[in-house]
Formats: C-alpha cells, structure tokens, sequence
C-alpha cells in the first residue's frame, strides 16, 4: 500500500479544506478519509491552523497592510544602493574618456607649456632682482646681515682690479 | 428518545463539554469532540451543518448502543463523522464556501472568560508562529486565509507563478504547524 508522505497529506489536507482541489482530487481525497485516520486528522490540523489565522481578526489585516521593519529596512536599503548605482551610471556616462584623455591637443600644450615657462622666467627675474629673502630661523641680524651687505657699495681694492685692461702684459717680475 | 440519547443530544448542539457527566462516553467526548468538530467543518465548510453532523454522530453512537472505548473509538467516531458529513452536504447540495467564514469571522456567540483567556493565547501563539515564517510566506498565508484570496488571484497580484505561491503557502504552513505542535 502506498503511504503518502506526512507533508504532502497535510498539504492535500489544506487545499481540500480550503476548496482549492477539483472535484475529482476531492473525491479522491475523501476516499483516503474513508479508511486513513491520519489523513482526517490532517484535515482537523488544517482547520485549527485556518482558524487559528482567523483568531487574529483585524490583526492579520494589519500585518498585511504594513510591512515588516526588516522589509522598511530592505527596501530603504534597496533605494539608497540603487541611488548610488544611478549616481556611478552617470559618472560614467559623463565623465572624459580615457582615450580623449591620452590624447591631448599638442596646440594646447604647447601653449599651456609656454605659459607655465614665462610664469617660471617672470618668477625667476623675480627673484634675482630682488632681495634674498632672510630666514629669521638662521640667527642672523637682519640689520648687519645679508641684505645689508648686498646693498654696501663695492671695496675701492676690487674696483681698481676690474679697471686693468686685460690686453696689457702683466709685469715681468726680476 | 431516552435521557441519555437527549443529554447527548443536547450538549453536541449546544457544542458543550459533558465531561463532569459520568460514562464513557462523556469521556469520549471530551477528548475527541473538538478535533472531530474540526474534521466535520473542514469536510462541509459550514458550522450550522457541522453543528447537526456532530449532533448526527453521537446520536448514532448511543442508538447502536455503541461501549466506546477510547483506543478504539476514536477512528470509529472520526468514520462515522465523515459519513454523516458526507450525507448532509450532498442533502443541502453544499457548495463551497469562503474560508473567511470557515476562519470563525461571522458573529459568535459570546464567549466566557476561560475561552477569552484561551483565546489570547491562541492569538499570541499564531502570532509567533508567523513570526516563524518569511516575510514572502507570511504574505501568502494571510492573503490565503485571512483575505480569502484563490491561490490564482495571489499569484496574480504578486506577479508570480501559481508553482512559486503554492510552494510560499506550503512552506510557511509546514513550519506554522510545526510551531504550533505540542512539541514544536
């Protein structure tokens, strides 16, 4: 004799109580109550279980109505990591390209290139023609120091060394 | 009819526990009469037609003069029920009936205090036991029994397969009885 498994009798049993079965799968099932205590036992369980949700009343209806927190959870989840694929999507879709990247227009550089040289050749000039800037931290007096000395006139000695003319021969020594 | 015949009769009606009676039947109906009142109403999906078939049964018994014993009585009685049941649908010509109103959802008679109390731990149980089940099961079981939508219509709803909301309501029913079971 074929027995049925427990879960799939419990399951005949709901969907025979719950009017779910063709007229030839009831009949076929109230042939197996006719002789099978367990199968109108799981008849029984189906109604207590169907009752049981029908005790809930009003309650069962707000369970429908409102989802659970772990569902306000997912879907608040849900909506955050689909902002950000939107925000990625777009980034991608706008932003430079990697080849337009790895090309740039030589015209351009050479005229960002020369720019940048005056920048660095007015800062240059800049520098040697002014004062050297002093760096309080070396100690020293910045009224004796450096910048003093730059400014000093020239000693009369290496003045009259610039002055000999070159083209004349230096005195031979006795 | 004779006394014994009549106080049977009297209590299957009045759906009252006879249990304080002495006999052996009395005895047979407290332990058995609930689930069998179960298994009646889930054959005729009526309680007006469930009440008359319960009364039926036990009138049977005691007109066969039947010593019930309980190891043995209890498939007896449950045979005996389902015949009755049988014979009464195809008399009122019974046509299926809303689960809504198999879940108790029509007017009840008012209830003691015992039976409230019973009742709030029922509730709590069936509210844990769905606590048991996902949140995809838990939709299709209420929708099923408690908004006494067809398994096609949900499934139409949910924008499933019919196979996907029969397998939800199964799974969460296995583990809701599971839950409930004594020993679960």
């Amino acid at each position: 004799m074929f027995v049925e498994p427990e879960s799939d009798l419990h399951w005949r049993a709901f969907l025979y109580v719950a009017g779910e079965c063709s007229a030839d799968e009831a009949s076929a099932f109230e042939q197996i109550l006719q002789t099978d205590q367990t199968a109108r036992e799981a008849v029984a369980l189906a109604v207590e279980l169907v009752e049981a949700v029908g005790v809930l009343g009003a309650e069962a209806a707000l369970i429908l109505q409102k989802p659970k927190r772990s569902q306000r959870v997912r879907s608040l989840v849900w909506a955050v990591s689909l902002a950000a694929a939107v925000v990625v999507g777009a980034g991608l879709i706008f932003a430079p390209r990697s080849s337009e990247i790895g090309k740039p227009d030589p015209s351009e550089v050479a005229l960002r290139w020369s720019g940048i040289r005056d920048g660095i050749d007015a800062d240059w000039k800049a520098v040697v023609a002014g004062p050297m800037p002093v760096d309080s931290s070396l100690g020293l007096d910045a009224d004796s120091g450096v910048e003093n000395a730059i400014e000093r006139p020239l000693p009369s000695w290496l003045l009259s060394a610039a002055s000999v003319p070159r083209s004349e021969p230096a005195p031979e020594e006795n | 009819m004779t006394d014994g015949e009549a106080m049977a009769r009297s209590a299957a009606v009045k759906g009252e526990p006879v249990a304080d009676r002495p006999g052996p039947l009395a005895r047979l109906y407290a332990d058995i009469a609930p689930e069998l009142r179960r298994f009646v109403l889930g054959v005729v999906r009526d309680p007006e037609l469930t009440d008359d078939v319960m009364q039926a049964t036990f009138v049977k018994v005691i007109e066969q003069g039947h010593q019930p014993r309980p190891e043995t009585a209890r498939g007896w009685l449950f045979q005996v029920a389902l015949h009755e049941a049988l014979a009464v649908r195809r008399r009122a010509s019974v046509h299926d009936r809303s689960l809504q109103r198999l879940a108790g959802r029509q007017p009840r008679p008012a209830i003691s205090p015992g039976d409230r109390l019973l009742q709030g731990e029922t509730v709590e149980a069936v509210r844990k036991a769905l606590d048991q089940v996902s949140d995809e099961q838990r939709t299709v079981i209420l929708a099923r029994m408690y908004e006494d939508k067809t398994f096609a219509e949900i499934a139409g709803e949910l924008g499933l397969p019919l196979g996907t909301v029969l397998t939800r309501m199964r799974r969460g029913l296995e583990k809701m009885r599971t839950f409930l079971s004594p020993g679960g």
